[in-house]
């Protein structure tokens, strides 16, 4: 991004750089994220007391805001409707982590309402837990496995955002081919990531 | 993976391609579905694909806060 387009996100209130994100202006979302990271960071910080915790908590509220980007209306204000997420989300990994606390599987022999605790399949994760193990190294590694002619379909239409024209006129691919290696390029990208969750492998 | 070596109809493929980004109506969506659920493996391929594009789009993102909160 030039200067001159930054210095002009950086004059927009927040409200209007989240307007223009809705109409898909991607770059607005960064002078957001730009905006707020040690912001969010510090007020997470006073509610975790843990920068590791922190630095999970910022990326997921951010990918949060990115993705509910459209339930967002501008009769609230954006660091608010962005705090809410942020506070919601570190509610539910201080009661996940207490649980973690509380749970013993020993019996305890001196305690006649003890029992033994069956332990679950922690390979059936739900949905949030499940995308939360997606780390950013993991995602790049399983794009990087695959064969060349998916992965560089896959980085121009998902990572670089053209269009199917613009990919067909770069890689001088017909716009069939295109298609099909972005459909199967998705695809094993999926199986990678779900046998990398499953079996706790790397590529 | 079986079904990453089946060859489709460029048409089938299309839908593959905008069901996975979202981009048919409702009425070719119901369709679609009604296909998926008699053809194991173009639903093995078309939700995967799907599921795959998701994963793609939430690098993309991760990358974006990360170069965006590098600027900082």
């Amino acid at each position: 991004m030039t200067a001159v387009k930054r210095a002009k996100l950086t004059n927009l209130s927040d409200e209007d750089l989240m307007e223009l994100f809705q109409d898909g202006k991607e770059t607005a979302f960064n002078e957001l994220v730009r905006r707020y990271t040690d912001r969010l960071h510090n007020f997470l910080f006073r509610y975790t007391q843990n920068h590791n915790d922190c630095q999970d908590l910022v990326q997921e509220t951010f990918l949060r805001v990115h993705k509910s980007k459209h339930s967002y209306e501008r009769i609230a204000k954006f660091s608010t409707w962005m705090y809410t997420i942020a506070i919601n989300l570190a509610k539910s990994l201080y009661k996940k982590k207490k649980r973690m606390q509380l749970t013993s599987i020993h019996r305890d022999e001196s305690n006649p309402d003890s029992y033994e605790m069956i332990l679950e399949d922690h390979n059936i994760l739900p949905d949030q837990e499940l995308h939360q193990k997606f780390s950013m190294q993991a995602l790049e590694a399983a794009l990087e496995s695959l064969p060349e002619d998916f992965k560089s379909v896959v980085i121009l239409r998902d990572i670089e955002q053209l269009s199917y024209e613009e990919i067909s006129e770069k890689l001088d691919v017909p716009m069939g081919t295109v298609k099909s290696r972005i459909n199967r390029g998705r695809a094993q990208i999926s199986h990678k990531i779900k046998s990398y969750v499953d079996l706790g492998t790397s590529f | 993976m079986d079904f990453l070596e089946k060859e489709l109809h460029p048409v089938i493929e299309e839908f593959v391609n905008d069901y996975t980004e979202d981009r048919l109506t409702t009425t070719e969506r119901d369709t679609f579905e009604e296909v998926l659920v008699t053809d194991d493996q173009l639903r093995e391929l078309a939700f995967s694909a799907k599921d795959g594009k998701n994963l793609m789009e939430r690098l993309r993102v991760m990358k974006s806060i990360k170069n965006a909160s590098m600027i900082n």
